[in-house]
């Protein structure tokens, strides 16, 4: 069978439902995620059911076959062929159509189909209950011509009862809606019936006619709103397949896990490796003997008269203090809270050049008294003297430690 | 570079400022190494916020200043008068671009001399002095629109000080914790940053309503995973063979179930940080008090339940509920028996909540082939401390900023808490769903007020506590 776009949508929809995880790549729509399905095996029982209208091609000549097991094939024929092929079709097109269009139901198969019940797959399933009734109909009808050409069936309606004869020709107008013409009743007398011969003769003739005005009315009340209620429900399931996602959980978050994100940070550079603390074993002190020194980004309020304060002025004033100083003054305290920069190391290397030998004390702050904050620190200070050459000796005082901060 | 006329911005400042961790915030991406130890950055990394393919702006992370003071020295030398600092300032990244002892530097200024809009970040615990001073009047003789931001990383025992220097330099001074800062405050940002450069305003407006659109996608769809996870774990149930004493088989059961609630859980925990973009939280670390949790000990998940009284009076009130569906049924005519029953069964069930928190039951479906079922959840407490654990591990996700490293701390009472935020009606009607799924399945349409409940319940983990 020819599988319409949506029917094709709505196998793929069923393929991701039986996944339980998200298509690898990121897909930028709902027809680009339908279409990542493709790999993945189509169920097995949808292509069951669709080959199910095969199976009402077979039913409605077999329903037409048994009309012709009543007794006699009497003229009851013709109402029970109303009942089967125009009442019942009727009752059950609009059900179908109605459940599932307006409250989302499926017909009661589709647990056969899939255990999830939405408003999609339910439509899927009363779309092809109504082709299978359609079919039934299509088939009964060709079924029926059949018979009649080869004489197997005769549909006609007469009766002895005028009264009965009446109410019947009226409901069969009512039927064709005054659209098409019924053929008129043959009216037969009780006590005619044995006696003159020659009317089933006319019965046989009018025969054609009733099947034919049998065939209008069936498609009139079945075949028409057939059509109709099948383009719609195709209609409706082509909308609800494009929206499939709102109507089903599981597909939702399938769907949504797998979507390129409409707003999204791109980054132009790779990845940076993280740092990973290497092992700087500095000394933590508490105390330490009193001695002069540079003092790097410190209040001047806390300066001896011989410390020299640096980081206050601009780098030449500095790198003029250290030179004037640097044989007399070996310390170099640091505030603790002073990220090393390359000026400190130009001024450190520079003291180095002018014959000085630096030594390094961090007084730590009351934020850097825990192991992970001196760890980091440690870090940071390992890292700035391997990056700038300097093999400096560094030391971390406590606060509160025995020089002033 | 992006195209002329679109948002650029280079967060600059001093090293170990928490630059990085602005970024990393603003652009959703713990990818972004973030560390205490001083200069972690050493190239500048640019990120664009795309829509639909469009570049709405664009964020440069730069390695920190290490000598201001010096290429203010060069840059006043090579300048006389104010009309031609920008041209110095140019001249010196040209002149030193391959000098490694000024590559920090120029990897900084390179953007903002690209025209960047400058994002200066500092730590406000932190005295000013004359460094500060001089990367400040760097940046001014940029002459780029700039915007300040103090950094709260330990006691800002200086704002004052900072507030008053950088008003001086910059035209909006902000203060913003990267790590803590709530999402309403990263929208704050962008929506400062669009008042200092008018042309770039619109592009970074739009920006936030593109941001906060998906956020709130975000939401709804983490409310729409807890509720398919409470779908499936509240009803799931394993069998067992009869094979052994009813105990031992029990016991067996329960480990094995256990297992399975943990991988669920897992997989729950690893679909909600997907979601908001959290690839590498560590959530091992995170729940690890939480792995030996034996569900067969109440004394455990209670925790993150509700109390005894809560429970019992909010279950009353989803069993009345159910009851007037009865009501309804009967038009009347049972004088609202089925809500005044439903309604004490209800309260009943939730009270005493003594029963276990599984089913474990004998059950034969072919005549003659008896197993033992060990689930689904037959205790409302139980499903209740499972809802409770599934919007804790929401919370941890939704409230988290990307910059941050660290393990959150544990508070099970919250799920207490977010209730007291939520109408009693939407109290009751939560429980009326748990409620139902220990029965049955929920279909789509309940499925959806669940989630729906969920999603107001997710709102109020945004409210202060």
């Amino acid at each position: 069978m020819e599988r319409s776009s949506s029917g094709r949508a709505f196998s793929l929809g069923l393929r991701w439902l039986a996944a339980q995880d998200a298509p690898r790549t990121a897909v930028r729509d709902w027809r680009a995620f339908l279409a990542a399905a493709e790999p993945l095996p189509e169920p097995r029982r949808l292509r069951l059911a669709r080959l199910w209208p095969l199976l009402a091609l077979l039913n409605g000549p077999l329903a037409l076959t048994a009309l012709m097991l009543w007794p006699q094939r009497s003229g009851v024929h013709l109402l029970l062929f109303l009942l089967v092929f125009v009442f019942v079709p009727l009752v059950l097109l609009a059900w179908t159509a109605l459940s599932a269009l307006v409250s989302g139901r499926g017909p009661w198969w589709r647990l056969l189909l899939s255990h999830h019940d939405d408003r999609v797959i339910g439509l899927w399933c009363a779309r092809q209950a109504l082709l299978n009734q359609g079919l039934f109909c299509i088939a009964g009808l060709a079924w029926l011509w059949l018979a009649l050409l080869t004489r197997q069936v005769i549909f006609y309606w007469s009766t002895s009862v005028t009264a009965v004869s009446e109410s019947v020709a009226a409901l069969f107008g009512a039927l064709s809606l005054g659209l098409l013409d019924v053929p008129s009743a043959a009216v037969v007398r009780a006590a005619e019936a044995g006696a003159i011969t020659g009317w089933q003769g006319a019965v046989l003739a009018d025969s054609h006619q009733w099947a034919l005005w049998l065939s209008q009315v069936v498609g009139l009340w079945v075949l028409l709103p057939w059509v109709v209620l099948l383009a719609l429900c195709q209609w409706c399931l082509a909308q609800r397949i494009a929206r499939w996602p709102e109507h089903n959980q599981h597909l939702r978050l399938l769907f949504a896990q797998a979507r390129e994100p409409d707003v999204r940070y791109r980054a132009l550079q790779p990845e940076q490796p993280p740092v990973e603390p290497a092992g700087h074993d500095f000394p933590l002190v508490t105390t330490l003997a009193p001695e002069p020194g540079f003092r790097w980004r410190l209040a001047a309020a806390g300066a001896g008269g011989e410390d020299v304060t640096l980081g206050a002025d601009d780098q030449r004033s500095d790198e003029a203090r250290v030179r004037t100083a640097a044989r007399r003054l070996r310390r170099w305290y640091v505030a603790g809270h002073a990220v090393p920069t390359g000026d400190l190391a130009d001024l450190l290397h520079l003291h180095c050049a002018s014959g000085g030998e630096p030594q390094l004390v961090v007084l730590l702050n009351e934020g850097q008294q825990d192991e992970a904050r001196l760890d980091a620190l440690r870090h940071t200070w390992g890292v700035f003297l391997e990056r700038n050459r300097l093999p400096l000796t560094l030391q971390l005082l406590r606060q509160g430690g025995g020089v002033d901060a | 570079m992006p195209e002329p006329g679109l948002p650029l911005f280079a967060v600059v400042g001093h090293p170990n400022q928490g630059k990085s961790s602005v970024v990393s915030t603003l652009v959703q991406d713990d990818h972004i190494a973030v560390s205490a130890i001083s200069g972690t950055t050493r190239q500048a990394h640019s990120y664009r916020l795309l829509l639909d393919g469009e570049i709405l702006y664009e964020l440069v992370d730069t390695p920190g200043f290490q000598r201001p003071r010096q290429i203010l020295a060069w840059c006043a030398e090579h300048s006389e008068g104010a009309a031609q600092r920008p041209a110095a300032l140019a001249a010196f990244v040209e002149r030193h671009r391959d000098d490694p002892r000024f590559a920090d530097d120029c990897a900084l200024l390179t953007p903002v001399l690209a025209g960047a809009g400058i994002v200066y970040v500092v730590d406000a615990s932190q005295p000013f002095d004359a460094t500060f001073e001089a990367e400040l009047t760097l940046l001014s003789w940029s002459a780029q629109p700039r915007l300040a931001l103090l950094n709260p990383m330990a006691e800002a025992r200086f704002e004052a000080e900072w507030q008053a220097a950088l008003q001086q330099y910059f035209s909006l001074v902000r203060t913003f914790n990267p790590l803590l800062a709530p999402f309403a405050q990263h929208l704050a940002l962008l929506r400062a940053m669009a008042e200092i450069h008018p042309p770039w305003r619109s592009g970074l407006l739009r920006s936030v309503d593109a941001l906060s659109q998906q956020r709130d996608a975000r939401h709804q769809q983490a409310a729409d995973i807890l509720a398919d996870y409470l779908g499936s774990v509240l009803r799931f149930s394993i069998h067992l063979p009869v094979a052994g004493p009813r105990d031992q088989l029990r016991a067996t059961g329960i480990a094995q179930y256990n297992r399975e609630l943990q991988r669920r859980e897992s997989a729950l925990q690893s679909r909600l940080a997907e979601l908001y973009g959290h690839d590498k939280l560590d959530w091992d670390s995170e729940w690890q008090p939480l792995r030996a949790e034996d569900i067969s000990d109440a004394r455990q998940w209670r925790a993150w339940g509700l109390s005894r009284r809560r429970l019992a009076s909010l279950s009353a009130g989803a069993g009345a509920a159910s009851g007037l569906v009865l009501d309804a049924a009967t038009g009347g005519a049972s004088l609202m028996m089925g809500a005044l029953i439903g309604g004490t069964l209800g309260g009943l069930a939730g009270g005493f909540a003594g029963r276990d928190a599984l089913s474990f039951e004998l059950i034969s479906r072919v005549p003659g082939y008896e197993e033992w079922q060990l689930g689904p959840v037959s205790s409302l407490d139980f499903a209740v401390a499972l809802t409770g654990r599934a919007l804790r591990s929401w919370y941890q996700v939704r409230q988290r900023n990307h910059a941050r490293r660290d393990a959150l701390a544990l508070k099970p009472q919250d799920l207490s808490q977010w209730l007291d935020g939520l109408e009693q009606k939407q109290q009751v009607q939560l429980l009326f769903w748990l409620r139902k799924l220990l029965k049955r399945p929920l279909n789509e349409a309940e499925s959806n007020q669940l989630r729906l409940l969920l999603a107001a319940l997710g709102e109020q983990m945004e409210s202060p506590p």
